[in-house]
């Protein structure tokens, strides 16, 4: 990474200039598939967001304009540029506009942007605010983005957050917790893919998800993605929420299907050898008593061991690998699936139901 | 019965647990290739968890100093080893010393495959992988259906089995056909995967998204525009260590038939009603079948063979062909092809396809240039000739596409300059391209056989070219016809400046 350079605002594409013809001397290519608009008004996310970042780039390169919202009743917007490599002998490096702003310079920052935006490139906007919380600059940047990715774990409330999010029409959103879910439906989507996995799925009675709840420095709502894998499960198995209740730490769902009753349990442990609020295991029983259990190794958690058992038999275990972590791949698909995850919606709309507070 | 776990527009993909036999470990094909795809597949976690490797070959070997040849194959290719990763991931690979036509050897491996079923769940799943000289593909296949490894047996009947095999993928129609009739015996078709790595490659698998996913060019993309198309595929190497091979085979089995057929079918065929398999199979086996017979023309007018002398690549003085290891003296097998073809359809008539490949040549390229025609050169005077359109593919190295158009230069006059607007992967994804093979082992562990060649290509494509071999055969060339480093024969240079034509410099 270059050294950050504090500019005057009018001096941002002057100074990238500059430094892309030193750059030149070292055969550096100047990259950008995507523009991508990070806004936070958190500052201990700040590093993680960047984090974050680093991550999405090292994927694909993108020109990077990164808001941070210091608050403050005095008004100010201040710009520094950089530009930034995805690894360090990498040859390809990308644009990277920083932006601070105070007492809510909203209205400037929306303009302020517009000319520093590529032409022809995607613009994806990561939200790191609660999108309950007015804010004219949301309001301004959602009429350019082709897409909102919204982070889950800054919010207060979940229920007014899956509000806001399913009255979102005509604009494309996800979460970044969302995201971090995938690699557990990829898995249970291949593990129920025949007819009489599914079969047994639909004829499920009980679920329990064991959950890591141990907060971290960047994470502290530790169910979300218990929460929505549950929820997922539920929206694309039809089942209708009847209730739910809250006790001693046990969060109970209680679905029907078709006159029959379905328990779904979320179970919290705290482990210092499990990411923040990673699932540990998964279990089902039907109706007719099969079990599926599925669960992680703690010394090897991307490897899953998957059990099946019946009265009159069972299977050998076996192994399937949980495909690389948030970080590595989920996120970028998100940003490349240029349409809302219809299963997004579905399992937003499942919980909006269940108005479970996440605090 | 649909999956209601799927989500539309999102697919998942999943390898299925399996056993990767390589017959031929200790090959250079396994070495260079084949191992470091496996590690860069176990790595990105695109492996199944029960996964396991088992090299087949004759040299006498443990598993442990096999994996210990795999870790240096990995090292060669990759800057950085993962070895967190590697250390638990070498616990995947064995070692099986045997004969290719040993059968105590295949009651062994199928003894070895069933314990690692049992010991890591791989159902009976197994690719075999053909990476030996063509020869031992009849007597391999002979042996594991003899010994019930490709049907199963009864205790082991479940599962399924599929074959990889390398090009080239017989030396002639005739012997194709016998190979395709032989694997038949044991294999159906859909079992057998005939790798063309060209087809693994990202910017050959663009072509498609190229055509079909911008309305542009489709309208653009036929006779009314376009004057001719050249396909070149052009290594700076000469044979190295491979010469006791390319003896038997040739430039022309080597990579016309193959790799610069199937990139001619990829830019000249239909849009397919779909993208599954079988319908773009389907358009690429009617480009083949709409080639001109090549016994339409005398075979000296669109063809022209070649085989470097001694000259300079990169500064550096090099040997003749026929002074490389394991190459005759008298040697008459070709290193360099150059040939005309036609398509006769509505959307290619009249248009030349020029098709040339060779070794020591000035540099490694592998391109695919469509030249428009010339705009109707009235506006401008004759003294200030456009150049003509020529969008290029740049299948490797710098993977990208070209478009050259003219521009007024700056200043008074008024002064005409091509100039070209480029799009590189490099600049725009930020990082090279993964291997083909591992895309294409990928792909045979998933059963997706889109980026294989199907029988019919491949035999289609020997029909096509046997006049050419005929020919060949029946008469003695003056080789060597051209300098290494040179870009070929001066007959290849004749070849299109009849016609008023030149190849594009690469």
């Amino acid at each position: 990474m270059t050294a950050q350079y504090l500019v005057k605002p009018k001096d941002v594409e002057k100074t990238l200039h500059m430094i892309w013809e030193n750059l030149k001397k070292q055969s550096k290519l100047r990259a950008s598939l995507f523009n991508l608009i990070i806004y936070s008004k958190s500052t201990h996310r700040v590093d993680y967001l960047r984090n974050v970042t680093q991550k999405v780039i090292e994927k694909f390169p993108c020109r990077i304009i990164f808001i941070s919202d210091l608050g403050g009743s005095e008004k100010f917007l201040k710009t520094a540029v950089s530009v930034i490599s995805p690894k360090e002998a990498s040859q390809v490096a990308c644009d990277s506009i920083d932006i601070a702003i105070g007492g809510d310079e909203y209205e400037l920052t929306s303009l302020f942007i517009l000319p520093h935006l590529l032409p022809d490139l995607p613009i994806y906007l990561l939200w790191a605010d609660d999108p309950k919380v007015e804010n004219l600059l949301f309001d301004n940047l959602k009429k350019l983005v082709n897409k909102i990715i919204f982070d889950s774990e800054i919010v207060e409330n979940m229920v007014l957050f899956t509000e806001k999010i399913s009255q979102f029409k005509g604009l494309e959103v996800a979460d970044l917790n969302w995201a971090r879910t995938e690699n557990w439906r990829h898995l249970l989507t291949n593990y129920f893919n025949s007819e009489e996995k599914i079969k047994s799925l639909s004829l499920c009675k009980k679920i329990t998800i064991t959950y890591n709840a141990k907060a971290s420095e960047f994470f502290c709502h530790t169910k979300i993605k218990a929460l929505y894998l549950q929820a997922w499960l539920a929206s694309c198995m039809q089942w209708r929420l009847q209730n739910m209740t809250i006790k001693e730490k046990r969060i109970h769902f209680f679905y029907e299907y078709k006159d029959k009753k379905i328990e779904v349990e979320l179970f919290s442990i705290l482990s210092d050898a499990y990411i923040t609020g990673e699932i540990t295991s998964l279990t089902l029983e039907t109706s007719f008593n099969e079990l599926f259990s599925f669960s992680t190794d703690v010394k090897n958690p991307k490897q899953i061991k998957i059990e099946q058992s019946a009265p009159q038999s069972c299977e050998l275990p076996h192994f399937a690998m949980l495909e690389k972590n948030f970080f590595d791949s989920s996120l970028v698909k998100e940003i490349f699936y240029h349409k809302t995850s219809v299963h997004f919606l579905q399992s937003i709309q499942l919980l909006l139901k269940s108005k479970l507070e996440i605090c | 019965m649909i999956n209601p776990l799927i989500e539309i527009g999102r697919p998942i993909t999943s390898p299925k647990p399996c056993i990767l036999v390589i017959f031929g470990v200790t090959g250079d094909l396994s070495e260079r290739k084949i191992l470091p795809s496996l590690y860069t597949l176990g790595n990105e976690g695109m492996l199944p968890a029960n996964f396991a490797c088992v090299g087949f070959a004759r040299r006498e070997k443990s598993d442990h100093q096999f994996r210990q040849d795999v870790e240096e194959s990995i090292k060669r290719k990759e800057k950085y080893i993962d070895l967190t990763f590697w250390n638990s991931f070498q616990e995947d690979f064995f070692y099986h010393r045997s004969n290719f036509d040993e059968d105590e050897g295949y009651i062994a491996l199928r003894k070895k495959l069933n314990e690692l079923d049992s010991k890591i769940g791989s159902n009976g799943n197994r690719v075999f992988y053909f990476a030996t000289p063509p020869k031992y593909f009849p007597i391999i296949v002979e042996k594991l259906a003899t010994h019930n490894l490709l049907q199963g047996s009864a205790l082991q009947s479940r599962g399924w089995k599929r074959v990889i095999i390398e090009k080239p993928f017989g030396l002639d129609f005739k012997s194709a056909l016998d190979l395709q009739a032989h694997l038949l015996k044991f294999l159906k078709e859909e079992q057998i995967y005939r790798i063309d790595h060209y087809l693994g490659k990202e910017t050959v698998q663009n072509l498609l998204f190229f055509r079909f996913g911008n309305s542009i060019f489709e309208s653009i993309w036929n006779y009314k525009h376009i004057d001719h198309v050249q396909i070149t595929v052009a290594e700076d190497l000469g044979v190295g260590t491979r010469g006791h091979l390319f003896e038997e085979s040739g430039t022309l089995r080597d990579m016309l038939q193959n790799h610069l057929m199937q990139l001619l079918s990829l830019v000249a065929m239909e849009p397919p009603t779909t993208l599954h398999p079988d319908e773009i199979h389907q358009e690429k086996i009617k480009v083949l079948q709409s080639i001109r017979d090549l016994n339409s023309f005398p075979i000296n007018d669109i063809s022209v063979r070649g085989q470097y002398g001694k000259g300079y690549i990169n500064g550096e003085e090099v040997i003749s062909y026929r002074e490389e290891k394991d190459i005759s003296k008298n040697s008459n097998v070709e290193s360099y092809v150059a040939l005309k073809l036609f398509i006769d359809n509505w959307r290619w008539s009249g248009v030349p396809f020029y098709l040339r490949t060779g070794r020591r040549l000035p540099k490694r390229a592998t391109e695919i240039s469509i030249i428009f025609k010339d705009p109707p050169g009235y506006l401008f005077p004759k003294e200030m000739k456009e150049e003509a359109n020529v969008l290029s593919l740049n299948i490797q190295p710098d993977e990208g596409i070209s478009l050259k158009i003219n521009c007024k230069v700056p200043g008074q006059n008024l002064l005409l300059q091509p100039v070209k607007m480029d799009f590189k992967y490099h600049s725009y994804f930020g990082q090279t391209p993964p291997d083909a093979y591992v895309r294409l082992i990928y792909d045979a562990i998933l059963g997706d056989n889109t980026l294989f060649a199907r029988q019919e290509e491949v035999l289609l494509s020997w029909k096509i070219l046997d006049p050419l071999l005929e020919h060949w055969r029946k008469t003695d060339p003056i080789f060597p016809n051209y300098a290494a480093g040179s870009f070929g024969p001066k007959a290849a240079d004749d070849l299109l400046q009849k016609e008023g034509r030149r190849w594009r410099y690469i």
